[in-house]
């Protein structure tokens, strides 16, 4: 065995443990590759012995905080004999965007939050800040660990800006897709664009 | 008894508002990336906010995970590089501005809890962990990633952007580096005749 014999076993992952056979009678006569080996030795024990910091435990602390803060998840599947009542409530939200859009002197086009908590667990920012959906108009607040589903619909553009979404208000008829998020009751508690 | 849950389960555990699901992931795997960032910024400090913010984005956007891609550990090590990455580059341009320092990068103190292990012992770890400290960054990160945290060399690539072939000879290259830095310094101490690297590490 040469040097480069000796350098291609060492790359063998379960070339560990103490040297045998050819590789010893090597290292036996090429002190560089005796060293190297210890090297290698001193890399695996150097490895455990790191193994032994890891990071504080206030970023444990903080970080399940932000877990528990964080808005509902929205990942939940829909029970399929939910769907029709699911849909029926997207529509309802259609209907209600188009019937605020009717509100006489609404500027809805710079309307972009509410008064009063309507996503749980998290304050309105929050909830924009990791779905991206924006409270509807007067929608009851979440119960704590409630149901929550996601529905995707198709509904016009001014229907979205009425909720509140700033659009460019110049093709109000053409439609866009948009995410529903309903409470268990099925009523629509907030709403974003789909893209 | 169950064995314990996946990474891919827990994520799914996770996702569903699992708080508990989210702990067992974060204690299984923030050691390695706290040390990954530790060891390639140097400073613990920084290792703390990185290692925060890696799972703080795991928490805002545990969806844009998609395990076709790779592991979620490489999922958390590519986080954790690229905001390496971003300290080290804004500690080089803090550098640049001060005009001091030379790599920006301090040290941390070794772990010496073990009694059993000798004088000799702890001095030559210690020395091989600063050599590894002293590496390029390139060749540091390949070592902290697959010699230290023992990552395979697919997950590597991944992690770092490269092919397998790349972390190899990457990885080939910084041994001989630390080698080399490692057995000058003993023929300095005059524990060893000075070894010609070049013909030795071929
Ligand atoms: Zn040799």
């Amino acid at each position: 065995m040469n040097c480069r014999q000796f350098l291609k076993s060492m790359a063998d992952p379960a070339a560990t443990g103490p040297l045998s056979g050819e590789r010893l009678t090597h290292g036996s006569e090429c002190p560089a590759c005796a060293n190297r080996w210890k090297m290698a030795e001193d890399l695996r024990a150097l490895a455990a012995q790191e193994r032994k910091r890891e990071a504080p435990s206030r970023v444990e602390a903080f970080l399940m905080a932000e877990f528990r803060r964080r808005p509902v998840p929205l990942s939940k599947p829909v029970a399929t004999w939910r769907m029709p009542a699911l849909w029926a409530a997207a529509a309802g939200l259609v209907l209600m965007a188009s019937a605020l859009w009717q509100i006489p002197g609404r500027n809805s086009r710079f309307v972009t939050a509410v008064t009063g908590p309507a996503v749980q667990t998290a304050d309105v920012d929050d909830a924009e800040d990791a779905n991206g959906f924006i409270p509807l108009p007067n929608a009851e607040a979440l119960e704590p660990n409630g149901d929550v589903n996601v529905v995707s619909v198709e509904v016009p553009r001014s229907a979205v800006v009425a909720a509140g979404i700033l659009l460019a208000d110049d093709r109000a008829s053409e439609m866009v897709k948009a995410d529903v998020m309903l409470g268990s009751d099925g009523l629509a508690r907030a709403i974003r664009l789909a893209n | 008894m169950r064995p314990p849950d996946t990474d891919d389960v827990l994520l799914e555990r996770l996702r569903a508002g699992d708080d508990d699901a989210f702990q067992v992931l974060y204690r299984r795997r923030q050691g390695a990336i706290y040390r990954f960032a530790m060891h390639v910024t140097g400073s613990s400090a920084a290792a703390e906010d990185i290692t925060q913010e890696v799972f703080l984005t795991l928490i805002r956007a545990a969806c844009r995970y998609d395990p076709e891609r790779g592991t979620l550990n490489g999922y958390l090590f590519g986080i954790a590089r690229k905001l390496v990455l971003r300290h080290l580059e804004r500690a080089r341009m803090d550098v640049a501005l001060d005009g001091a320092g030379d790599e920006g990068t301090a040290p941390q103190l070794a772990i010496h809890d073990d009694p059993a292990m000798a004088m000799a012992d702890r001095e030559r770890l210690e020395a091989l962990r600063l050599a590894v400290h002293r590496l390029p960054r390139r060749y540091r990160e390949v070592v902290v990633l697959c010699d230290l945290e023992e990552v395979d060399y697919a997950d590597a690539a991944a992690i770092l952007g490269c092919p397998i072939g790349t972390v190899r000879s990457r990885l080939h290259r910084a041994r001989a580096l630390l080698f080399e830095k490692l057995s000058q310094e003993r023929a300095a101490r005059g524990e060893i005749k000075d070894l010609d690297p070049a013909r030795c590490w071929i």
